[in-house]
């Protein structure tokens, strides 16, 4: 089986001459019993190296050798004594038994070898589909595999809708060949048994296609191209092929399901914030818009007359609350323009100084009566997208607001701190519940507020959002001595442009920004 | 009946009924027009006395608008835009208008920028009328180039002194960027980085505090504007 044939018989040839020799010259033709004990060692011999049909060869040589050489009359094969033909009988018949025996026994080694490799093999494979995290990392992972042990290219197809197949996965120059096969690959999906090359359908192929089957059905097809035509004509490697098959199928399906779960997980999320957005949108348009029509309406009534400070503070609620509206359309534009992240961070050098000028201005309405102070070093230039900070600030600020009395203070402080801009927004009101540092700046979550009108909780979410965008971030914490601080950092990158100023030798006290 | 004439070019009929009626109980006279074609055509043969134009028209962009009209004429235009769309704005002021809006905005605001409107078409007849300026602290004296705050002299560097005086002369109105770099170092300039350090410094000169500034206003995106109230 191994060995060339010839070589055996030849081997095998050999074995009984040397049996025969050494039982001539140790016993003589007078102790036939044990010359035929040593033809039957030499039969072992025989059937244990060089397999079952040489074995036989051999029991009949030494048959043949023995009447031959031991028998009388010697040197002919004619048989005197009948006894002897008796002989040359068990003789056959005990070297058969030998041979099939020690043959039963070779297969069974032969097997548990082979087994043996295939486990290590599977073992191999499921190790390290296991350890792929992707569906692409399993088919690559796959490919190896099948390169190594079957010494085959591979394609792993994939149903898409519409009942086609689709490669997910080939081999470096299959490309031709597919799409000619592309109906052999489909009757191994349709039958969900293997088609092709060494098949009964379309053996003609190039490739072997194999189902993937799955637990809950089949995932794909694969598609093996060996080098050899004739490596898969052996059932037993398409067998094994076949577990192989089936190895990468619950892989496959086990990338799919994980895929799912995280499709499914990221649209529980999007349905989560959008039915908190719908009912926070919908309640904050609607109260502004309430307070509107009914004072609007009270005042369009003209069954009965007013007093004049009561129709006026109807008035003055319908153009608060259109304010509000505003503001809070604002804050969703906001919100939607960074989420959807078509907004751009359009960084230009600014002095701090005027940034928080332009968010106190917009603020100065709702910052009535607290007690602003600002510490800004009037050279203090930062990289940042002007309108963006401002609208953080602002939004910090409408905070501290909304959570201050009158007469509260307010300070504002610029900095830098180890090249990093630092504005700090700290308030003397009520601080942070304990365990709400992070939670504020959830989108739609409200704090306490101290009596005024509550926002859509969607404030300090922009204000984050802006600093992240930036590169920064936007952190809060409680002051010692009471109240609140939030501390906007961000990163200075750079130089900012130089320029040239101009003479100014009038007023040697001014300081000039450089 | 002769007020000053007002060309509203706007297609919201609520919006034009809200300026028809607080601005003729101000003692405006109105024309409406509801489409930028029509309004072009109402600005020519009406000659109004300052347009209100929206930029956001059915028919034509009001950038557009401001461009035609000023084809042929210096009526003072102020526009009406979104808040978030401070390109538009640019483009608008660029283009020739003298002012803009945010919606929504107040009828006070609105009475503002018309006063302001107005006040500078009176100027650009007699230009050595107001040759002081002067809000609050601030006392501008354009004949004797002095500038005082709190009547005590204030002396500035050329360029910042270049940059007030273009403020001054265009106080209460909005002035974009572009047009302070022009004015001040020229029409090749575009680093508005200049402007924003030479800012800095004028606010520190002029402002009792130039992190609160009541004079020297930014307009985020879009230029400075010198308060004159």
């Amino acid at each position: 089986m191994r060995r060339a044939r010839w070589i055996s018989y030849v081997a095998a040839a050999g074995i009984v001459a040397v049996a025969a020799a050494f039982s001539g010259a140790v016993f003589g033709r007078s102790q036939l019993a044990d010359v035929v004990m040593v033809f039957l060692l030499g039969i072992v011999i025989v059937s244990l190296r060089l397999g079952h049909r040489p074995s036989l060869f051999a029991a009949v040589l030494s048959v043949l050798v023995y009447d031959f050489f031991f028998i009388p009359p010697y040197y002919t094969f004619t048989v005197a004594d009948l006894r002897h033909v008796i002989t040359f009988a068990v003789m056959l018949l005990v070297a058969f038994v030998i041979s099939s025996l020690t043959r039963t026994v070779r297969d069974h080694a032969e097997a548990a070898g082979e087994r043996e490799q295939r486990t290590a093999v599977l073992y191999h494979l499921s190790r390290d589909l296991a350890r792929a995290q992707s569906a692409h990392a399993i088919l690559l992972a796959a490919a190896q595999h099948v390169a190594q042990v079957f010494g085959s290219r591979m394609v792993v197809f994939v149903p898409r809708p519409g009942d086609n197949l689709t490669p997910l996965y080939q081999s470096a120059g299959l490309e031709a060949t597919l799409r000619a096969e592309l109906g052999v690959a489909h009757a191994a999906w349709r039958s969900r048994l293997q088609a092709g090359l060494s098949t009964a359908t379309f053996p003609g192929s190039q490739g072997l296609y194999l189902p993937l089957i799955a637990s809950r059905g089949s995932v794909g097809v694969m598609g093996v191209f060996p080098d050899d035509r004739h490596r898969f004509e052996n059932s037993d490697q398409r067998y094994f092929l076949d577990m192989f098959a089936s190895q990468m199928a619950a892989a496959m399906e086990r990338a799919e399901l994980g895929e799912e779960a995280e499709h499914q997980r990221i649209q529980a999320d999007t349905e989560r914030l959008r039915n908190a957005l719908l009912s926070s949108v919908s309640h904050d348009l609607r109260t502004p818009l309430a307070i509107i029509t009914g004072a609007a309406s009270t005042l369009l009534n003209e069954t009965h007359e007013l007093p004049k400070d009561e129709n006026r503070s109807l008035m003055q609620s319908i153009y608060d609350e259109g304010d509000r509206l505003n503001r809070l359309i604002g804050n969703l534009l906001d919100m939607t323009r960074l989420e959807s992240g078509t907004l751009t961070v359009k960084k230009e050098w600014y002095p701090i100084e005027e940034i928080i000028g332009v968010a106190l201005n917009r603020t100065e309405q709702r910052l009535k009566g607290r007690n602003l102070r600002v510490t800004a070093p009037p050279d203090l230039f930062a990289p940042v997208d002007d309108v963006l900070v401002e609208q953080a600030l602002v939004n910090v600020l409408e905070n501290a607001a909304k959570h201050t009395r009158m007469g509260s203070p307010i300070e504002i402080r610029a900095a830098v701190e180890d090249g990093w801009l630092v504005v700090e927004v700290a308030d003397r009101g009520p601080g942070i519940a304990l365990g709400d540092e992070e939670r504020i700046f959830e989108k739609f979550y409200r704090g306490q507020s101290e009596g005024g009108p509550i926002g859509a909780g969607l404030g300090l979410a922009i204000a984050r959002a802006i600093a992240v965008a930036h590169g920064g971030r936007l952190i809060a914490r409680n002051r010692e001595g009471g109240g609140s601080a939030f501390v906007l950092t961000l990163p200075i990158e750079g130089e900012p442009p130089a320029v040239v100023l101009d003479a100014d030798s009038t007023s040697p006290g001014a300081k000039e920004p450089a | 009946m002769d007020g000053p004439l007002i060309l509203v070019i706007e297609d919201e009929r609520q919006m034009r009924h809200f300026l028809r009626v607080s601005l003729t109980a101000n003692g405006y006279r109105l024309i409406e027009a509801d489409t930028g074609a029509e309004g072009t055509v109402q600005a020519a043969t009406r000659s109004p006395d300052v347009i209100v134009l929206d930029l956001g028209l059915p028919d034509v962009d009001g950038i557009e608008v401001v461009r035609r009209i000023r084809g042929w004429s210096r009526v003072p235009i102020i526009v009406l835009s979104a808040r978030g769309s401070e390109r538009d704005k640019v483009d608008a002021l660029d283009a020739g208008a003298d002012d803009y809006l945010t919606k929504p905005f107040g009828v006070e605001e609105l009475l503002a920028r018309l006063r302001v409107a107005q006040r500078h078409v009176a100027h650009l007849g007699s230009k050595e009328d107001d040759a002081v300026f002067s809000v609050g602290e601030l006392r501008v004296d354009l004949a004797k180039r002095q500038v005082f705050v709190d009547d005590s002299e204030v002396h500035l560097t050329p360029i910042a002194y270049k940059l007030l005086v273009f403020l001054v002369q265009n106080a209460g109105k909005v002035v974009t960027h572009r047009q302070l770099l022009r004015e001040v170092w020229g029409p090749n300039t575009t680093e508005t980085h200049y402007l924003r350090v030479f800012m800095g410094q004028l606010r520190h000169k002029l402002e009792a505090d130039p992190s609160h500034p009541r004079y020297l206003i930014t307009e985020p995106g879009v230029g400075y504007r010198l308060r004159t109230d």
